[in-house]
């Protein structure tokens, strides 16, 4: 069997602060197979995020950080200063949550993937705009060139998300992590984008870290399912296994307090049973807001 | 539906924003809400469903049409206060983190829907705590249904039934908090707590029309149909018609009685929830549908809608 693309080993993460080290990790570990959609499913506070931005080197300042993070042999922790520059974006692309935030919103759509191919592929003008045309193409956002000279308000937020994603895989990384990719856009819009994830991910072989909140999402898009608490993974196994046969505890009350989930809620009846008050709610964690469309 | 006055109504409501051109958000709707129904008014970003929301509290001026609430019509909101009458329409928020005061605590909050619900009861001549204004107590086979259980066990079931009813310290147990949690500060309590204690700050006013504006997604997914659920049922119980908005279909369709759908300003479909669920007649209700993931493990990528264009249709309504 070939190494995965990615493979994050008993990572740990604690941040420092006045009182001690806060633990935000605690020895996580998941493989990202090349052609393969790793979910990582969670709710607001446990860790999903965190884990996400370790792997480019972008985890919160004072973090104290163990374990490691193979890619081609190279440990990803071990690399830093520029040398770190040099595998965001072009080994490891990264697509957030809210493209209205992630794309500048001073600069041409032509700017933002030229800037970025040109740093790391050092090549001239004309090649980068012709490989921009061409990521633009990929994601299916069209008009060319012309696309290139506008600015990300023009585009609609399903579309500036194809863009955020056209600019991820510019440089043709092996490893894509997507962060709530679609959680601000309409189910609708949604639907187009989950889509092209899956087709870059068979067309392409590429391995995408998929972090959701949204377990009917990870449902569509995810080969395998990683459920995350408190910082640890409670269960990581195929998809239709961790939605049909879920081994932890956790995972079974996640999905029976979902509608259309199997032993979730299906109809009236169902909500009755539940405790309108309940243990979700009292697990002890901050019930963080997520943003919204 | 028939025979029954409406509680609240909307009238050919038209609503246009200002612009280079003018956003026409809303392009005629119609429709009544009645006594003792939860109607679920979903839809995606810019339909217009929050629009609604604020026309039918008063907030945003209609650019034609009216609202009627119980027969008189809706003013829109000036610079003084709401009509005293009109604060029998109240509203939960999408984000609690901004409808709570930050700097008041969460006790004192509540307190000043009581206070209203006691300030309309005397101008009408009433005691407060015997239901909304004007409206014999709900009708308890009404609730029943919807909840599972008779309208008194509507609380928690560990609450002491010792405070007034009529006191902050009992909304909060009646959304599953604890009385001595009157003194804290919004901060301290996380995000579906603090719906809820909007949720209880709205209901003690004794409204009889309760509004959520996507009053679900700011939370986690494991907390949505609780408090959606919690929602409905203190709603019911107090007698009052609940408009529930939402883009998410899958937790609006296990409380609604009714589905409104809209999309581009107009209501395109709209029915009893169970027939607009299984046997949606509007293109955009089937591509909505559609395209809800399910949790259900099968990898079934939701189905891209086609362009815009297919979906100017005439709206379907389905008979009750």
């Amino acid at each position: 069997m070939t190494a995965p693309a990615l493979r994050i080993e008993s990572l740990s993460l604690g941040i420092r602060g006045e009182d001690g080290l806060t633990p935000i990790l605690d020895q996580v570990s998941l493989d990202v197979g090349r052609g393969e959609v790793q979910g990582l499913a969670g709710e607001s506070g446990s860790g999903k995020t965190i884990t996400g931005l370790t792997v480019i080197g972008l985890e919160p300042a004072k973090s104290e950080v163990t374990g490691h993070i193979w890619m081609d042999g190279d440990d990803l922790l071990k690399i830093t200063g520029s040398a770190l520059n040099a595998v965001r974006g072009s080994r490891v692309g990264m697509v957030f949550q809210d493209p209205g935030t992630s794309l500048h919103p001073q600069l041409k759509v032509g700017a933002q993937l030229t800037d970025h191919v040109r740093y790391h592929l050092k090549v001239g003008k004309g090649e980068a705009l012709d490989r921009a045309a061409a990521a633009l193409d990929r994601v299916g956002v069209g008009g060319g060139r012309d696309t290139l000279s506008r600015y990300p308000h023009e585009f609609s937020g399903g579309q500036r998300q194809r863009i955020a994603i056209a600019i991820a895989l510019a440089c043709d990384p092996a490893v894509l992590i997507a962060d709530e990719p679609t959680t601000a856009l309409d189910v609708t819009v949604q639907a187009g984008v989950l889509a092209l994830i899956r087709s870059l991910v068979d067309s392409l072989g590429l391995a995408v870290l998929f972090i959701t909140h949204d377990l009917g999402v990870m449902s569509a898009v995810a080969d395998r399912v990683a459920i995350m608490r408190h910082g640890r993974i409670v269960e990581n196994g195929d998809r239709r296994q961790v939605f049909t046969a879920p081994a932890h505890a956790y995972t079974r009350e996640l999905l029976a307090s979902l509608p259309g989930a199997a032993g979730g809620l299906r109809s009236r009846e169902d909500l009755a049973r539940i405790d309108p008050f309940g243990a979700g709610e009292g697990s002890g964690e901050g019930q963080g807001e997520r943003s919204a469309p | 539906m028939s025979g029954r006055a409406p509680v609240i109504a909307a009238r050919d409501l038209e609503v246009t924003y200002p612009g280079h051109p003018p956003v026409h958000a809303v392009r005629g709707v119609s429709f009544e809400l009645f006594r003792g129904e939860v109607v679920g008014l979903v839809g995606e970003s810019g339909c217009g469903k929050s629009t609604i929301a604020k026309v039918l509290t008063g907030l945003v001026r209609p650019a034609a049409g009216e609202v009627e609430y119980h027969g008189r019509p809706v003013r829109p909101l000036g610079v003084g206060r709401r009509p005293l009458a009109q604060t029998g329409i109240q509203m939960v928020f999408q984000d609690p983190g901004s409808s709570l005061n930050p700097r008041r605590p969460v006790g004192a909050q509540i307190q000043d829907g009581l206070d209203l619900a006691a300030k309309r009861a005397r101008r009408s001549g009433r005691r407060s705590g015997a239901g909304p204004v004007g409206e014999p107590p709900a009708d308890p086979a009404n609730v029943r249904r919807v909840i599972g259980q008779p309208a008194d066990a509507a609380v928690s079931p560990t609450a002491a039934r010792l405070l007034p009813a009529g006191s902050p310290g009992r909304w909060l147990e009646r959304v599953g908090l604890e009385a001595a949690d009157q003194s804290r500060y919004p901060r301290s309590f996380s995000g579906g707590q603090r719906q809820r204690i909007a949720t209880a700050r709205a209901l003690a006013a004794e409204p009889d029309v309760l509004i959520g504006d996507e009053p679900i997604s700011a939370l986690d997914a494991s907390t949505q149909a609780k408090v959606a659920y919690l929602m409905s049922r203190l709603a019911l119980s107090q007698g009052a018609v609940l408009l529930f908005i939402s883009h998410d279909l899958s937790v609006v369709r296990l409380i609604a009685d009714r589905l409104l759908v809209m999309w581009a300003g107009r209501i395109v479909e709209s029915g009893p929830t169970e027939a607009v669920w299984s046997n949606p007649g509007h293109p955009y209700t089937k591509v909505l549908l559609g395209a809800i993931p399910a949790p259900d493990g099968a990898g079934r990528l939701p189905l891209v809608p086609p362009s815009a264009a297919a979906f100017d249709a005439p709206p379907v309504i389905h008979a009750p």
